[in-house]
């Protein structure tokens, strides 16, 4: 395998195995919060219990996820050189604010959440539970931010320097709210929530069915149906606003994800396709007529492009960009020569060095499409999936109303095989998005191709991949392990942890500690 | 002092990343120190006073590296990208190595089976004494220099890094974490696990003298444009003077017993020790052995004033925080620690 595809390879699984952590992460720590703070408002004990239960959980999560988020900020700069090179100047901003402004908030308050609880008050407990949760959604902001401005890129311009062309940032908000960045992130922290919301729910209903702590856990699942039931359905809202910007903002990806080789006027919506990358055509087995067209225009008759014409548009653009390019250069000449002001000089430099990242970017073919059957089939399971969880909280809800939620066996066990579908939406839809893009990194600015680390080896690369995918298999497997065997363990008093503290009178040589319980396992 | 220093965006911003620098020095420096001491006890009660000294608070201190990481991203992407991709696998080793430290820390404790424990205090181990040797050993890489061209990519081997003199450097880098760790448990515990430490406190403090020396003469010799800024600026001195301030507070605090004191001298050693290797390069980021104009400095690589100004005004509002909820919760779990509890 060539560099290339190794580098790919190697981000794209690191990527996949962070984000199985994180929308967990995300999820659970809202969920903690919430319980908690109705805890310092009803003292019930049940609802303190089943949040440290929760939080004991977390921990097991939270480890890998920090361990494997290390991986994705280190290798922008190993394995993307080119790319760094490239975007650092804008595209580092939001990195970095984002280690300053969330990430020190949730893992320095995380330490005072686990272990903290029987040093500070019940409401400090709670504002560090809250502080983790907006710590760790707001690290989901600015990641988010710097994604999408590779998808939808603004407030920038383009200069060469010494070491290379580069991005330079001209507008900060724009370059952060960029044309798809709020529903981007609405989307993908909600779907955290919606992978908390079923592990919670899932884990609930198990105790139930064992006749485990139920008390608690009809409560646990109570306040777990509700949220996730809110959460699903918000999820269809913000999904279906992020496609409308992605349309309008990504069109090719847009193409892709719905498998419209062909423009149509009142586009219909295909549910289920097969296609044939070689022959450029999607066989349409079930199709919704003008669907597409209402959503994405939000008029019937609209016409949806596909991916024959936008691939010849971008063509054109391409073309267009080529011929600009000697026309500025004879405007630049001039204007040295004319002794004009630097920052008309500034400007035509800026122009050209734009026109020559359109003319190589935009110039594209067939063969730079990624798998268009791998974009359509992962988006359409997502969005199946999503509908999924709507359809089965709300029939949750409906159990609950008739007072039958919790005799219901086999609902109880949906709920406890449905635990990993949540995931599986959201790698999806990770999926979809992060391939639906290609073959930009950053969308008419820089072909994925040309961003890579050229001068690290294909064997070096290739040694770090298969360390990698050993390592994170090992630490999948112990994760599982220790992850089953709490749950199986269940809800108990030492779920708090704390950490052992010496008497200030205590000779030295003779320790002894202040915790009631021994957990020593 | 280069007046450019405090009045460009890019002088300050070497002072910023210089402030990252000491940051993780002196936060992870406790985990990193503590945690290189695991495999020098037999007993499980020991090796879990080492791992509560800091279970609380490793998670913060490993940010100061994550965010200075983006901060050498966002203020100098040259220089993030050339040393990341040309280090690459000494980049990766560093992280898989603290990767297995988090996930040690939390899954040691999992299982009561000595093997299972066992395996992890190494992985433990290797998760802090490899990135506290190649901490060293990439700064030594970058100042001393690399052959890196124009571009700033990098043209040598993993063994370019491996060089006796930057090597040596990621020594003297053990040894001042290793002063650091300890003088945190000189504080954090009693018992064996104060004993031990006391006992490295020793070992750590000479050691790091030595190689500090012998480093100071290999440095004349292969990198003396070094010690040119040291002519040139006088009052870049304060940053040796504080090091050898902090050598003494630390050795006299050792030898008096005033073993609660004695992080005060571990604290101004890193500072001093990142001060002055910092200064010494200072204005360039990593020296280029094939010609000095190819060298990255804060002039050709760091980022344009507008992204400057924007994290700048970002540090100013989010660092004061970070510091005040840091002391906050370290002083939470202030006092001496014992075997119970942790991770469980």
């Amino acid at each position: 395998m060539d560099l290339l595809t190794l580098s790919r390879l190697q981000f794209g699984m690191t990527a996949f195995y962070h984000f199985l952590f994180v929308p967990l992460t995300l999820g659970l720590a809202f969920m903690i919060a919430i319980l908690k703070t109705i805890y310092l408002k009803n003292k019930d004990e049940r609802l303190d219990k089943l949040a440290m239960f929760l939080m004991k959980l977390f921990a097991i999560n939270f480890a890998v996820g920090v361990a494997t988020g290390l991986t994705m900020e280190f290798e922008f700069g190993t394995n993307w050189f080119e790319y760094s090179k490239f975007v650092g100047d804008i595209f580092g901003a939001p990195l970095a604010i984002e280690g300053l402004m969330a990430f020190f908030l949730e893992s320095t308050f995380i330490g005072l959440f686990l272990f903290g609880k029987d040093r500070v008050s019940d409401k400090m407990h709670t504002f560090a539970a809250w502080m983790v949760a907006l710590g760790s959604t707001l690290s989901a902001l600015w990641i988010l931010i710097a994604n999408s401005w590779m998808q939808t890129p603004a407030g920038y311009k383009i200069v060469e320097t010494e070491q290379g062309v580069k991005a330079v940032l001209t507008d900060f908000f724009e370059a952060v709210i960029n044309h798809t960045t709020i529903f981007r992130f609405l989307h993908c922290v909600n779907a955290g929530y919606i992978v908390g919301g079923f592990f919670v729910m899932g884990i609930m209903a198990y105790y139930i069915l064992r006749n485990k702590h139920t008390d608690i856990a009809k409560v646990g699942l109570k306040f777990a149906l509700v949220f996730t039931a809110l959460v699903s359905l918000l999820q269809i809202i913000f999904g279906d606003i992020h496609g409308y910007q992605v349309t309008h903002g990504q069109p090719l990806k847009m193409a892709m994800m719905e498998g419209k080789w062909e423009s149509e006027k009142g586009a219909s919506l295909d549910l289920f396709g097969v296609i044939n990358q070689e022959k450029h055509e999607t066989k349409i087995i079930l199709k919704v007529p003008y669907l597409l067209s209402i959503l994405s225009y939000h008029d019937p008759n609209a016409e949806f492009k596909g991916i024959k014409d936008l691939v010849k548009e971008y063509q054109q653009i391409a073309k267009e960009a080529e011929a600009k390019i000697p026309v500025l250069q004879q405007k630049l000449q001039q204007l040295e020569n004319s002794n004009a002001n630097k920052e008309e000089i500034e400007k035509v430099k800026s122009e050209l060095a734009m026109a020559k990242a359109n003319a190589k970017a935009y110039n594209i073919t067939f063969e730079d499409l990624p798998s268009v059957a791998l974009v359509f089939t992962t988006f359409h399971l997502m969005v199946y999936l999503g509908f999924y969880f709507v359809f089965i909280t709300l029939f949750g809800l409906w159990l609950l109303k008739r007072g039958k939620l919790f005799e219901s066996k086999a609902y109880l066990w949906l709920l406890v095989l449905s635990i990993p579908l949540p995931w599986v939406a959201t790698e999806f839809g990770w999926i979809a998005t992060e391939v639906g893009r290609q073959p930009w990194i950053v969308q008419g600015v820089m072909l994925t191709k040309d961003a890579v680390s050229f001068h690290v080896g294909a064997t070096n690369v290739l040694f770090s991949f298969i360390f990698f995918l050993t390592i994170y298999t090992l630490i999948f497997i112990v994760f599982l392990y220790a992850m089953i065997k709490a749950i199986k363990k269940g809800i108990s008093p030492d779920d708090q942890m704390k950490i052992g503290r010496v008497e200030p009178s205590t000779p030295v040589g003779n320790i002894t500690a202040f915790s009631k319980t021994d957990n020593r396992i | 002092m280069p007046i450019e220093m405090i009045t460009t965006l890019e002088g300050i911003w070497f002072l910023l990343a210089g402030v990252f620098l000491v940051g993780y020095a002196l936060t992870d420096g406790f985990d990193l120190g503590t945690g290189m001491l695991t495999i020098f006890t037999n007993k499980d009660e020991n090796r879990k006073v080492l791992y509560n000294a800091v279970a609380p608070v490793w998670d913060g201190n490993e940010v100061w590296l994550i965010a200075g990481g983006g901060m050498l991203f966002a203020a100098f992407p040259v220089v993030y990208a050339a040393s990341f991709s040309g280090f690459y696998l000494a980049i990766l080793i560093v992280l898989w190595a603290l990767i297995g430290r988090a996930v040690a820390f939390e899954y040691r404790n999992k299982k009561s089976s000595k093997t299972w424990r066992n395996i992890w205090d190494w992985i433990y181990w290797i998760g802090n004494f490899v990135p506290a040797l190649l901490f060293g050993v990439a700064v030594g890489n970058a100042v001393i220099g690399v052959p890196i061209d124009q571009k700033g990519v990098f043209h040598g081997t993993f063994f370019t890094l491996l060089r006796p003199a930057p090597l040596l450097m990621g020594v003297v880098g053990v040894f001042m974490f290793l002063m650091h760790g300890t003088a945190y448990l000189l504080r954090k515990t009693e018992g064996e696990v104060f004993e031990m430490a006391k006992k490295f406190a020793y070992i750590s403090f000479f050691g790091y003298i030595g190689t500090l020396i012998i480093t100071d003469f290999i440095l004349v010799i292969v990198a003396p444009e070094l010690y040119n800024n040291y002519f040139k600026y006088p009052i870049f001195w304060i940053a040796p003077i504080i090091l050898i301030a902090g050598l003494i507070l630390y050795f006299k605090n050792l030898i008096n017993q005033n073993y609660d004191k004695v992080i005060y001298g571990s604290t101004l050693v890193s500072l001093g020790t990142v001060l002055t290797i910092a200064l010494a390069s200072y204005p360039v980021l990593i020296r280029s052995t094939i010609d000095p104009k190819y060298n990255l400095t804060i002039w050709n690589s760091a980022s344009s004033h507008l992204t400057l100004t924007v994290m700048l005004i970002a540090t100013l509002i989010f660092m004061p925080m970070v510091i005040t909820y840091t002391i906050y919760v370290y002083r939470v779990f202030k006092g001496k620690v014992s075997s119970e509890g942790g991770y469980h």
